[in-house]
């Protein structure tokens, strides 16, 4: 671990030091150089628009392939394919120390409320009959109020019954396909989608803007929805004794409804996630039997690409540099020499580039079709959406 | 790694030295250096823009494919045979609790119940049980049905025009886009960028909403059973009649792009002799745009549509802000507690 990040600092400060001597160089060295290369550059210098381009592609080639490919993609976009069983049937403990002690609290909080709510109903039966169904409304919160404090002492075991289900639930439905599957679709969806990133940001940055910014999202937004889940069954289960009473009193009945609901519907939102995957790796392939036309994109096309603009761009630049290191052999030679350390130049430049490129190309598969890339984006899109409409369409169902 | 990175330099440090001369070396005399500069610049920009083009027009044909999958795709539902297994699971899990629920009720029937009313309410829950328990056990037929009549319809109401003219439309408008993006990027090398994303963004959403489509028809249809039961029984009749809702709307949702190509087939008909003068490619590029809308159109979900409703669902969503829906709602709902008048009649001697 500190070995690889003393490289990345390493690397970091090298590019540094690089870019540095880059901007120095052309405000202290320019009259020297001038007068060196002067002769040469009259004639030949062209290759400067070139080299702009060239940096420009070195720039965008190292986005892809080291930052968002060496970084992003195993770090951030892999990280839910492969750990999506733990995230998923992750749950709260009630009987977490700092749950536990935060449920006790406002146990204790409630207490004094609950003997005064019992002791004015009490008394209103009493001493204050003013009519037959008044008062047999009052028995009524009488027993709804016992009946909530024995709810209230049992918190603990409800909790754990519902977050136990729901952890059940989920296993089974996640038993009903392998999780191998599962693994392949979910790091299939983010292979492709940044393998068409690859292809578009390259040439042009913006090109690849919607792909970057779905990596982002297929990275981030499924555990923000497993964590606002967690987050939320944290906040309800401490609130659950506040709830019971609130559902217990008829003038808050509405505000006790809602607090246990939403507690109901986060717990078991977990079911319906592992449904949507298990779901979409079940029915969601057999879609390709209805697709007429399975246009694909073939990543020849990508290093083709790639191939190209290291010849047109990193070649000519890499020309130069060979072609002014050997000026005095070119002085010697005439034009021969001239012309072999442009080739020696160009020659280091690609081979260079496509050694770098190596283990990229490696990863690379040969194609990506059009059902698959949209499939996966659509699981993706599906685990974002399909808890927010779960969420805010169920209500209204406790009695 | 290691070579890799040394390599990495190395480039890095031919390119620093090509550059070196580069402003340094800016002034010529020579008419050809000029000439040869200003040739070898232009061929290096058009490289980039040729390389931008190149790889927008790999992603455009990409996508461009759904018009070709589109009719298919509109009918198609997912087969029973992949849906089986897991209306299997749900059949299986809801089972044993439609057995016990009928077992209580008949021991209720026979041993507990006293007055007459209570065991005709009994049997009407046992009358509802069994009704439950025989959809439920013929639910993938049930599935099988509902698709049948939606793809059957889909594919009816698709016959009545040539569906081809409004394909042929929207791919015009998908063409359109992308030949004003071409000419635009050759001039600048950003130019036309939004363009193309407004072009790949709308054909990509059109294939997502379908493959959205196809994947809730078969979850929906996975949940049969289990709404059934939610609908049954009278605790959580309003949840088991929300997906029912959704069951019908994500699987009838193909009616609304048929309707849609249809209509759209047709107004391009039509349209042209009335107003001869209008731009077709603005009567494509709605269409497209229509395309896109019409489901929500026509099944009156109107509400799902727009980022800035669907951000409103998320508001709502989160029960955090709830809290004051919640609060609002019991302040304006809430009825004051009312006390039913009892009159107390003397009796009858008094």
């Amino acid at each position: 671990m500190s070995r690889n990040k003393k490289k990345g600092v390493c690397n970091y400060h090298i590019a540094l030091v690089l870019l540095l001597i880059l901007v120095l160089s052309t405000n202290t060295l320019s009259g020297k150089v001038t007068d060196y290369f002067k002769s040469h550059d009259e004639t030949y210098g062209g290759t400067s628009r070139f080299i702009e381009a060239g940096i420009g592609y070195f720039f965008r080639m190292i986005l892809v392939v080291k930052i968002v490919h060496g970084g992003f993609i195993p770090k951030y976009a892999m990280s839910f394919p492969n750990n999506y069983h733990a995230a998923i049937v992750s749950n709260p403990s009630p009987n977490n120390p700092g749950v536990f002690q935060l449920l006790a609290h406002f146990i204790s909080i409630l207490e004094p409320f609950f003997i005064l709510s019992i002791l004015l109903t009490g008394f209103y039966i009493l001493f204050m009959p003013t009519s037959p169904a008044s008062r047999s409304k009052a028995k009524n919160i009488l027993l709804r109020l016992l009946v909530s404090m024995v709810v209230v002492s049992l918190s603990i075991p409800i909790l754990n019954l519902l977050l136990g289900l729901s952890t059940e639930m989920t296993e089974s439905v996640f038993s009903l396909v392998s999780g191998e599957e599962i693994e392949k679709a979910l790091g299939g969806a983010v292979g492709d989608l940044f393998w068409v990133y690859a292809l578009t940001a390259v040439p042009h940055t913006d090109l690849g803007l919607p792909y970057l910014t779905l990596l982002f999202a297929m990275a981030f937004i499924p555990y923000i929805v497993i964590g606002l889940r967690y987050i939320l069954i944290t906040l309800f289960m401490v609130l659950f004794p506040l709830g019971v009473l609130f559902y217990a009193l008829p003038w808050f009945k509405g505000i006790g409804k809602k607090m246990l609901e939403q507690l109901i519907v986060w717990i078991f939102l977990q079911v319906f996630i592992a449904l949507i995957i298990v779901v979409f790796i079940g029915i969601g392939i057999t879609i390709e039997d209805h697709v007429v036309m399975n246009s694909e994109i073939s990543f020849t096309n990508l290093r083709g690409m790639y191939d190209v603009l290291s010849l047109l761009t990193v070649a000519p630049s890499a020309a130069e540099s060979g072609w002014k290191l050997l000026a005095p052999i070119s002085k010697v030679f005439g034009f021969w020499g001239m012309i072999l350390g442009g080739a020696i130049g160009s020659a280091v430049g690609v081979a260079g580039t496509e050694i770098m490129l190596n283990n990229f190309y490696e990863a690379m598969p040969a194609t990506v079709n059009i059902v698959d890339f949209v499939l996966g984006t659509t699981i993706y899109a599906m685990l974002i959406i399909f808890p927010l409409i779960w969420s805010h369409h169920l209500h209204d169902f406790l009695p | 790694m290691k070579k890799n990175d040394l390599i990495l330099g190395l480039v890095f440090l031919l390119l620093l030295i090509a550059a070196l001369p580069q402003v340094s070396a800016s002034k010529t005399d020579s008419p050809l250096g000029g000439f040869f500069r200003m040739i070898s610049g232009e061929a290096a920009k058009m490289g980039r823009k040729g390389a931008s083009l190149y790889s927008a027009r790999l992603i455009h044909n990409f996508y461009l494919s759904i018009f070709d999958n589109m009719p298919t795709l509109i009918e198609a539902n997912p087969p029973i045979w992949s849906i089986k297994h897991f209306i299997g699971f749900f059949i299986n899990l809801i089972q044993p609790l439609y057995t016990a629920a009928i077992m209580l009720t008949g021991f209720y029937i026979i041993f507990v119940s006293q007055s007459p009313l209570n065991r005709a309410r009994a049997k009407k829950w046992f009358g509802k049980l069994i009704i439950g328990l025989v959809l439920i056990s013929v639910s993938p037929l049930l599935v099988e049905l509902l698709y049948f009549v939606s793809s059957t319809l889909a594919s009816q109401i698709m016959n009545l025009a040539d569906v081809t003219v409004a394909l042929g439309s929207f791919r015009a408008a998908s063409q359109d886009l992308f030949s004003i993006f071409r000419n635009l990027i050759i001039i600048h090398r950003d130019g036309g960028i939004e363009l193309f994303l407004l072009d790949t963004v709308l054909l990509m959403a059109l294939y997502l909403i379908i493959f959205i489509r196809y994947i809730m028809a078969g979850l929906m249809a996975v949940l049969l059973p289990v709404t059934l039961l939610f609908y049954s029984w009278d605790l959580t009749r309003s949840m088991g009649k929300m997906m029912f809702e959704q069951t019908i709307i994500w699987i009838f949702l193909p009616l609304g792009w048929a309707v849609g190509l249809v209509t759209t087939s047709v107004v391009l008909a039509s349209l042209p002799p009335v107003s001869p003068n209008v731009p077709m490619e603005f009567i494509y590029m709605t269409s497209l745009i229509f395309m896109f809308a019409v489901p929500f159109m026509v099944l009156g979900v109107m509400n799902w549509m727009g980022l800035s409703i669907f951000m409103f669902e998320v508001v709502q969503a989160a029960p955090l802000s709830s809290g004051s829906v919640i609060v609002s709602e019991t302040t304006i709902d809430r009825k004051p507690f009312e006390e039913e008048e009892v009159v107390v009649k003397p009796p009858e001697d008094y």
